[in-house]
């Protein structure tokens, strides 16, 4: 079996040996298998720096940082075995090599003042080798976020895919007593309050480069949409017209925001040209069109409207103009999210109780159910389509939860106190 | 065995002729490179090490908005959103001893109890079916009396908020407070209220009035309310 899996991979690899940019593809992700890649890790060891040698629980606590967030990243991805390797000095490919693993990871860190510096290198084991060889330089205060760069690395070394181990989701989360947005790593890590206002703010979304976050505040009395600038911290009204502005979504282009407006009618999906300031209006009709999703390619846009007398997810081709109706089942339908691949949507389904996450064809049909609990709401895809997060709970408590995209491996997410809500899971960083 | 595969992969890797691990390092490179600030000293032969800045989020704390409603980023930002921010602060209904309340109301009006149906002069709330955004025949009654007595009370202004249970999207909840508020404004305004005495808001389900997680909490909290601070 492992040996046909690799013979596979040699084959796929010759089909396309003119192009050298990938190689050896030692997990093959379009054939799934039972079988874990064993990858030892070696205890990061601590490289004083020039002078400043840093005190033992210090330099014991980035270690366990490091190696914590490691694990995590590779446990996440369900790809690997990890083995602890010995730590002991020199040899590191000698001592993988007579062990039992494939590919082993060892790291040292040195740190002066905020600056933390790991050092980092990938042996195939087997091959012989080293695959990566990495320093990475960042904060100390943030150790895991330099191992969630490198663990992207590790992952596109070995699967020639690219991690979402760097990515991070925004959410909504009533903690302070109020809803505010907050940003974290995906695993639900390095949590940062972005707003704190005071008022209500909701429905968070990354601009495709991950540098903005838009999200509906009633910071100016009324549900308005505005953009914060990650980098500068700088935040402005992009809509503020009478009724709603909600529900903004970036164009794949970035150079348009699709949103709900009510005006003095009835809330109808617009796109906003930033550049000009222009609306267009898509929907036009007595019911409520909201939550719209962009098609990866920006020709389409699915979009939950209640004109058939309860919330369905309806499509439109933004050449075309004319709504196409993609769910029928369901009492409500809502929140579609349009897959990175552009082939499925997710979205929302009560059928009169509780809520749960279906996934269905981009072109409607084939819709399968995802969860089961109840609870379950608003459904955001990894950049690689492999994951799909969401809000769940019943009742007193929402919290968020990652589930492979097929529905397994689902686990619930720690990102800190509140009922949580309103997942976007960001762009690739890197 | 599984040694003796990953060998076997090596080797045929360089009899393709493809481009060991240290070659393939480098392709690799460029994508960091693009987006990470990368430097790449490589200079031992074979390893290729590679340097990559982790940009460091900066922690975003943006409108630090005091009560007074200015600050420098605001201020600075944009004028008229800092404008509306010390308009909107009076109308909020944490406050019900506002003195913007209403020169001379025809009664003590000022609903100190803003949640339930238990309400004993208007402007009473009205309440909707899940998902829905018409009046009730039952509701009707209530509101004909909210309009007499805005009839009777010229002077008030009001501003009619539409809300949601918790059920469902927040987004669509939002549309669909917006939906029941302007419904009811339209039915003030076919009883003879003057449009421009009738503004609207809504809350979606952001602003539940019973916290129950139950039908009896929901029915409450789909509702239209009546603020006569605006």
């Amino acid at each position: 079996m492992i040996k046909k899996l690799f013979i596979t991979a040699v084959i796929l690899i010759s089909a396309i040996a003119p192009s050298p940019a990938r190689s050896n593809v030692y997990i093959d992700l379009s054939a799934p298998s039972e079988r874990r890649l064993p990858v030892a890790i070696r205890e990061f060891r601590h490289k004083p720096a020039q002078g400043a040698a840093l005190p033992d629980d210090a330099s014991k606590k980035i270690q366990k940082s490091l190696s914590e967030a490691l694990r995590g990243d590779l446990g996440f991805s369900g790809l690997f075995t990890i083995i602890d390797a010995p730590g002991e000095d020199g040899a590191d490919l000698k001592k993988c090599r007579a062990s039992a693993a494939d590919a082993l990871v060892a790291g040292e860190f040195s740190v002066e003042k905020d600056k933390l510096t790991v050092e980092v290198k990938l042996y195939d084991c087997v091959g012989g080798g080293e695959l990566l060889y990495r320093r990475y330089i960042g904060s100390a205060n943030n150790p895991a976020r330099l191992i969630h760069y490198f663990a992207d690395h590790l992952y596109r070394e070995l699967t020639g895919k690219k991690g979402i181990f760097s990515t991070r989701i925004l959410f909504v989360s009533d903690r302070t007593g109020n809803k505010e947005i907050y940003a974290a790593d995906y695993d639900g890590g390095n949590v940062m309050q972005l707003t704190r206002n005071g008022h209500i703010n909701i429905s968070p979304q990354w601009s495709p480069n991950g540098k903005k976050v838009i999200y509906v505040s009633y910071k100016s009395g009324t549900p308005g949409l505005y953009m914060l600038d990650m980098r500068s911290g700088s935040d402005s009204a992009v809509s503020a017209k009478v009724g709603i502005n909600i529900g903004g979504r970036f164009s794949p282009d970035a150079g348009r925001i699709a949103l709900t407006l009510s005006g003095e009618k009835s809330p109808e999906i617009y796109i906003l040209t930033l550049d000009t300031g222009d609306y267009r209006r898509i929907t036009d009709n007595y019911a409520i069109d909201v939550s719209p999703s962009w098609s990866p390619d920006g020709s389409k846009i699915a979009y939950t409207s209640d004109i058939s007398g309860n919330p369905h997810i309806f499509m439109v081709d933004l050449n075309e103009g004319k709504p196409k109706r993609l769910t029928y089942d369901g009492k409500y339908d809502s929140s579609p999210a349009w897959s990175p691949d552009g082939r499925s949507i997710a979205f929302s389904r009560s059928n009169g109780a509780d809520f749960d996450i279906w996934v269905m064809d981009s072109t409607g049909g084939n819709e399968r159910q995802l969860t089961f609990q109840g609870g379950n709401q608003s459904p955001s895809w990894s950049p690689d389509g492999r994951y799909i997060i969401y809000s769940g709970g019943n009742g007193a408590k929402t919290a968020l939860y990652i589930m492979q995209a097929d529905g397994t491996s689902v686990r619930k997410i720690d990102a800190g106190g509140g009922n949580i809500s309103g997942p976007a899971w960001s762009p690739y960083m890197q | 065995m599984k040694k003796h595969c990953l060998r076997t992969l090596a080797a045929s890797l360089v009899l393709l002729g493809l481009a060991g691990c240290a070659a393939n390092n480098e392709t690799v490179v460029e994508d960091v490179s693009a987006k990470a600030q990368t430097v790449q000293p490589g200079t031992e032969a074979g390893k290729g090490l590679q340097e990559v800045t982790v940009p460091e989020d900066k922690p975003v704390m943006e409108d630090l908005k005091d009560s007074s409603g200015a600050n420098a980023r605001n201020a600075s930002a944009d004028s008229t959103e800092a404008a509306a921010e010390q308009k909107a602060a009076p109308t909020s209904p944490t406050s019900p001893t506002s003195p913007t309340s209403p020169p001379s109301p025809p009664s003590p009006i000022v609903p100190q109890e803003r949640s339930a149906a238990a309400a004993t002069a208007p402007p009473y709330t009205i309440h909707f079916d899940f998902d829905k955004y018409t009046i009730n025949d039952g509701e009707k009654a209530l509101l004909e009396e909210n309009a007499r007595w805005m009839r009777s009370a010229s002077g008030i202004r009001i501003r009619i908020e539409g809300h949601a249970d918790e059920r469902g999207e927040t987004e669509y909840n939002l549309a669909l407070g917006d939906r029941r508020a302007r419904a009811v404004k339209k039915f003030l305004e076919d009883l003879g209220v003057g449009p421009e005495r009738l503004s609207t808001i809504s809350y979606g389900e952001e602003k539940p009035t019973a916290l129950g997680h139950d039908e009896e909490a929901w029915a409450r909290n789909r509702r239209a309310e009546f603020d006569t601070r605006p």
